[in-house]
Order: C-alpha cells, then sequence, then structure tokens
C-alpha cells in the first residue's frame, strides 16, 4: 500500500474446497505502483517464487496494467478454473479499505 | 499437478497464451518502464517454468517413462497416489470403477489431496493400483527428551 497499490486479487488454495489450504496466489494492480519501493521480494520471481512463498507465504504476480492485444494476463488465468476450463471467481480486495479501517 | 487428459489440454493451451504475452511485453512495453517489464517479463517467464514442469511430469508419467518417484513427507502421499493412477493409465472413472465408487469421489479426493479419505480407502487404491510404497519413519529425539525434564520439574 505504502507504495501505491490499491487492489489485489487473491486464489490458490484458500477459496477452494481443501480443509488445509497451503497457500495463496494473488495478483497485485500495478497501476500507480511505484516499484522502488516495494520490498524487492516481490520482483523476484525466481525458483518458482521461492522467496516470496517463504515471506509471505503465496505468490504475488503483477496484474494486467498495459493494454496489450494478445496473449493471457494472470488475473485471466486466475479466473480459468483449471480442472473444466470453465470461468471462475477469485476475490479482489481493496487496500484502500483496509488503510481506512 | 496434472492430473487427466482435460487438464493437459487447459495447461497446453494455458501456455501457449502467456507465451503469446511474453512476445508482446517484449514488443509493446514502454520502454521508461524498464522495472515494471522486467517484472512482467520474468512473472510470466516464472510461470512457463512452471507450467512446463507440469506437463512434462504429466507426459513422462501418461507414456510409462517414470514408474517410481520419491516422497519425503506424508503429505506427498497424495501426489504418489494421483501419479499411479496416471502411470497406470486409469481415468479417475475407471479408478472409481475398480472400487465401487463413483468417479466424483475419486476427482474428491484428488482435488484435495485425500485429506478425507481414511488410512483404510488410502491402503485399498494403493493395492488396487499395485502402488508399492516403501519409507522409513523417526521420532524427534529432542522433543521427548524436553518433554521429561518437564515432567520433573513440576512433580
Amino acid at each position: 500500500m505504502a507504495a501505491g497499490c490499491t487492489t489485489i486479487y487473491l486464489d490458490g488454495s484458500f477459496i477452494t474446497m481443501k480443509r488445509r489450504p497451503g497457500d495463496f496466489d494473488a495478483c497485485w494492480d500495478t497501476s500507480g505502483v511505484d516499484l522502488h519501493l516495494l520490498d524487492p521480494v516481490l520482483l523476484d520471481f525466481s525458483n518458482a517464487r521461492a522467496a516470496q512463498k517463504s515471506r509471505y507465504g503465496g505468490d504475488f504476480f503483477p496484474a494486467q496494467a498495459t493494454e496489450l492485444s494478445a496473449g493471457l494476463t494472470f488475473l485471466e488465468f486466475f479466473q480459468i478454473d483449471k480442472d473444466s476450463g470453465d470461468a471462475k471467481g477469485i476475490i479482489a480486495i481493496d487496500l484502500r479499505d483496509i488503510l481506512r479501517d | 499437478m496434472i492430473k487427466n487428459e482435460r487438464q493437459y489440454r487447459i495447461t497446453r493451451a494455458v501456455t501457449k497464451g502467456f507465451e503469446t504475452r511474453l512476445r508482446e511485453l517484449d514488443v509493446h512495453v514502454a520502454a521508461e518502464e524498464p522495472l515494471l517489464r522486467k517484472a512482467q517479463t520474468d512473472a510470466v517467464t516464472s510461470q512457463l517454468e512452471e507450467l512446463s514442469g507440469q506437463l512434462e511430469e504429466y507426459e513422462a508419467l501418461t507414456s510409462g517413462e517414470i514408474t517410481s518417484w520419491h516422497f519425503s513427507t506424508l503429505d506427498e502421499l497424495s501426489d504418489a497416489l494421483i501419479r499411479a493412477r496416471i502411470a497406470s493409465g486409469l481415468s479417475q472413472r475407471d479408478l472409481a470403477g475398480q472400487l465401487g465408487l463413483k468417479e466424483q469421489q475419486i476427482q474428491r479426493y484428488e482435488a484435495t489431496d485425500y485429506e478425507a479419505a481414511s488410512l483404510a480407502r488410502v491402503l485399498e487404491i494403493a493395492d488396487t493400483l499395485g502402488l508399492r510404497i516403501e519409507g522409513s519413519a523417526s521420532v524427534n529425539k529432542g522433543k521427548r527428551v524436553a518433554e521429561k525434564q518437564f515432567t520433573r520439574m513440576s512433580s
């Protein structure tokens, strides 16, 4: 939030029917974010995001910021049910609401 | 982990989507935001590596290239059962049929890492799949010593 991020989207086993979810996948909206103020770990994707998993317990992916004509975005990827190929929901968290409380 | 043909097809399609995105990032993202471009490129590359690992594992299991695998904790037993099913060429429906269960039951087991399956069920499935499991177990010596000391202190 300090870096200007307003929204994150949550996916991963926390929003499935597993009794003991193990991890989460998050997508963060890059609009208006000063990347220099971010924890560098959030920009380190090496080794299947090992550093992020270790510090935060999940993976963080930059959400679509630029309008590209083709290709899959992470936001789209998160909304595909990997089992059926159907569309599925994820959770959007407005960080500004958290700041207000 | 890819567990059946449908997931395999979906993973292949998603991989193509990300590969296209990677090419687009190369061409389109503004040069004045190098940190953002690098983050997006690294993120997609990292995801592609993970997906291709999953594809390769599934291909190796279905082709019979892999017939044994290691796991270090009981948590991973579920993966071993799923791999055994794939390697044996059985669909979730086939396995369910052999056990007298509904296909949905096997799907549920596999989707939740077998967390609701009884030990008896797990052993039955392993047996049906001809899965041989060997392993070792040990206790944490340090833990026992600490408990003994506590008992002494409190009596």
